[in-house]
């Protein structure tokens, strides 16, 4: 029906509201449906530890390199250096050249979410205290962007990082000779799998858990909430329509519910 | 069976002859014809010359772009004392992959008293309208024209942000506060009074 | 170095760790180590032996074409954007534009890429290029761009190759008119052995060999239109005699020809399975 996708184009508010009237979205999903999860690991060898997270069509690719360096003023903390890369490869809405202004804001949400959940402890990435730690550049490239790329991101990283294998590297005491023995890999010891859950706000009152890139450009704002097992780690609300309380209880709620889920979903992969 | 045949670009079809001559998606080359896009072997006799024309055709990846006398879809993004500027989205009804940036000249807004055009009576920003291409323009932009009656704004939103009802060729009508307001209407087909009548 | 203020930084330096292996793997570069006494590679495969395809169309949702290549570890995946309008004021044009953007992730290689597209991924972007334009009808695009946009997951060799073709099943099913599909091949050649489809060890030692010894240590990467019988492209690295490039040219054609049923069993799925979806 080819007036029904003009109507889609024109008026996209007018065609989601359509839709929201009868409490479904235009795929099928219900307010507070998840779009099928598919995660994959070490599918880049040539990374350390690597992944592929699809959010139903999103799809982000997590590679993490590992490096060795010099730590800062003789500390133990290694460095953790995550980049979220939204290339043109993408989406329409992304040009070649320096990272746009929403990679710009994910990357720092990558920071955060590392930094907050505590996830990975820099003492362990240490190697010989004061001389040499690991430096992980995780690199995240989004490869199909239609919504929600905060919380494929998040699931990427946690899935390369209980992924990431590390040669052994020992610095001879005397002379300082770094030397790495590949036949030897060990893990990076990760005690905790915090998982984001975005939301957006449609028509000043709707709630839509996991959007997508249509739903996103409608939105009146934003919410992403970070669990960590039964505790709430951080709930990141950039602007946008206010929200009531009973609203933000039920988002906490739904949140905790994925948190679960998606925990599930990294375990049963890395017991494979 | 040849017509659910798929061909791929650079396939050969058949010979050009005077019984086959080639049509949509396809190009003749050394005698030959070949398919220049994905999609189905489609045979059609054209009724004047009694040939066969081959097409290739593709329902699924279509690539439309505007062309002069297509009828486009367009929202209308500013507005001057000379000229209207718009995005078109659709080309008759196939959506755009990205829109393209048009243009209405004053002088192209209707067929009578055209120097007596006020354009800001014509047309306001998040517009909709429908528009026929009279030129492929410039670097920039295509050139419109809604010098017709089936031709201008189909979607008009009044001040209040609320959708208007036409009231005649030049006015249309708030429904909330009443308030009248000029727009260059189109003469509504009734296709779109079909889709009017199954969504607002 | 200029520090990237759009990006989070790391330490000031930092080294690979397989810089400090006491093997050092790429040591072994003689042409006796490229192939193996039982004639095979380190691979396993025979010299004119390709390695397995993995090929799928539409893997990009937002993408008006879109593809996936898997050669043996190579890994490339590419998306086609447009007819859309040109963005920076130029001349009005009847022609329409083809531009091609090579990518390797910062992760597809041993060592560490850069985020910014160096001088390497600039020259495959043009070689690129070159290989598509000829195939493109570009003057039924008239004030258009169409842009192509490359990138490398992981690289294991012949990835130019893998993204030529990658790039030429994303353009088909994006819809866009060409005469011909695009097919690419690779080579190396060491002295009188040649490697069909080089891996990125491979490659690595014929670079190393280059210039130490007057005879052949080069790779060639030739793009070919198998319909037309047309040569779009032919780029090559290293140095050649001149018999060994007609024999190069030659042998890398015959491979093409070996890979069009791959890439026109590719599009018919596609085809079929859009019928099927929207049948449903």
């Amino acid at each position: 029906m080819p007036l029904f996708k003009t109507f889609k184009i024109t008026q996209p508010k007018e065609y989601y509201e359509k839709f929201l009237e009868k409490d479904v979205r235009p795929d099928n999903r219900e307010l507070g449906e998840f779009r099928p999860t598919v995660l994959n690991i070490g599918c880049v060898t040539t990374a350390e530890g690597s992944s592929l997270v699809k959010l139903g069509n999103t799809s982000v690719i997590c590679g993490i390199k590992a490096e060795v360096a010099e730590p800062a003023s003789d500390g133990k903390k290694g460095y953790l250096v995550p980049n979220v890369e939204l290339p043109p490869l993408c989406s329409t809405n992304f040009k070649p050249g320096p990272p746009s202004e929403l990679a710009q804001v994910l990357s720092q949400n990558m920071v955060d979410f590392l930094t907050d959940s505590k996830c990975v402890r820099l003492e362990d990435l240490c190697i010989v205290p004061g001389k040499l730690v690991w430096s992980l550049y995780i690199d995240l490239v989004c490869l199909d962007f239609d919504g929600n790329v905060m919380d494929a991101c998040t699931l990427a990283l946690m899935a390369a990082l209980r992924n990431t294998l590390l040669p052994v590297v020992t610095v001879d005491e005397d002379s300082g000779e770094i030397t790495t023995d590949v036949s030897i890999h060990q893990k990076l010891s990760i005690s905790k799998c915090p998982v984001s859950t975005s939301f957006i706000i449609f028509d000043k009152k709707i709630l839509l858990v996991d959007p997508t890139s249509e739903e996103e450009d409608l939105a009146t704002g934003a919410l992403t909430i970070i669990t960590e097992g039964d505790n709430l780690c951080s709930i990141y609300k950039p602007g946008g329509t206010p929200l009531t309380d009973t609203q933000m209880k039920t988002c906490i709620d739904r949140a905790f519910l994925r948190g679960r889920e998606a925990e599930r979903l990294i375990e049963e992969l890395i017991d494979k | 069976m040849e017509a659910s045949r798929i061909c791929v670009p650079g396939q050969r079809l058949c010979r050009v002859d005077d019984m086959h001559v080639p049509g949509n998606g396809t190009y003749a080359s050394d005698g030959f014809i070949y398919s220049s896009i994905l999609g189905y072997w489609n045979e059609r006799v054209n009724s004047e010359s009694k040939e066969k024309v081959i097409d290739v055709l593709n329902s699924y990846a279509q690539t439309v772009i505007p062309f002069i006398n297509a009828i486009v879809t367009a929202r209308v993004t500013n507005i001057n004392p000379r000229y209207c500027k718009c995005e078109i989205l659709t080309v008759g009804d196939k959506p755009l992959s990205d829109f393209y940036r048009g243009l209405i000249k004053k002088e192209d807004v209707r067929t009578t008293e055209k120097d007596r055009v006020e354009l800001y009576k014509c047309f306001r920003p998040g517009d909709i309208i429908i528009a026929r291409v009279i030129s492929l323009g410039d670097a920039q932009s295509y050139i419109l024209s809604t010098a017709e009656n089936e031709l201008g704004v189909i979607i008009g939103m009044s001040q209040d942000g609320i959708k208007m009802v036409p009231t005649s060729w030049c006015k249309m009508q708030c429904p909330k506060t009443l308030n009248e307001e000029f727009r260059k209407v189109a003469k509504v087909q009734k296709e779109y009074i079909r889709i009017a009548e199954h969504f607002f | 170095m200029p520090t990237d203020t759009r990006r989070i930084t790391g330490p000031e330096t930092s080294r690979s760790p397989y810089d400090y292996c006491q093997i050092e793997i790429s040591k072994e570069e003689n042409q006796n180590e490229l192939i193996k006494s039982d004639k095979k590679r380190k691979d396993g495969r025979l010299a004119a032996q390709l390695r397995p395809i993995f090929l799928k169309a539409n893997v990009i949702s937002q993408a008006r074409g879109s593809s996936y290549i898997e050669m043996g570890q190579t890994k490339v995946i590419c998306a086609v954007y447009g007819p859309r309008e040109v963005m920076r004021r130029e001349d009005f044009s009847l022609k329409g534009q083809l531009t091609c953007d090579f990518k390797f992730t910062t992760f597809s290689c041993r060592q560490r890429r850069q985020h910014q597209q160096d001088n390497q991924e600039k020259d495959l972007s043009v070689q690129m290029l070159e290989a598509l334009e000829p195939a493109v009808c570009l003057h039924k695009y008239p004030k258009s761009q169409i842009n192509i946009y490359a990138t490398v997951l992981q690289n294991d060799g012949s990835a130019l190759s893998a993204a030529i073709m990658c790039a030429s099943v994303a353009l088909a099913t994006a819809g866009i008119e060409m005469y011909d599909l695009v097919l690419a091949s690779s080579l190396g050649v060491l002295n009188t052995v040649l490697l069909v489809d080089p891996t990125l060890q491979e490659e690595e030692n014929i670079a190393n060999e280059t210039g130490k010894s007057p005879q052949n240590a080069g790779t060639m990467t030739l793009a070919f239109l198998p319909s037309l019988n047309q040569v779009s492209a032919m780029t090559s690295d290293g140095q050649f005699l001149f018999d060994m490039i007609n024999k190069s040219m030659q042998q890398c054609i015959e491979n093409c020809q070996k890979l069009y049923p791959v890439l026109q069993q590719c599009l018919v799925e596609d085809v079929k399975e859009k019928a099927n979806l929207t049948h449903a």
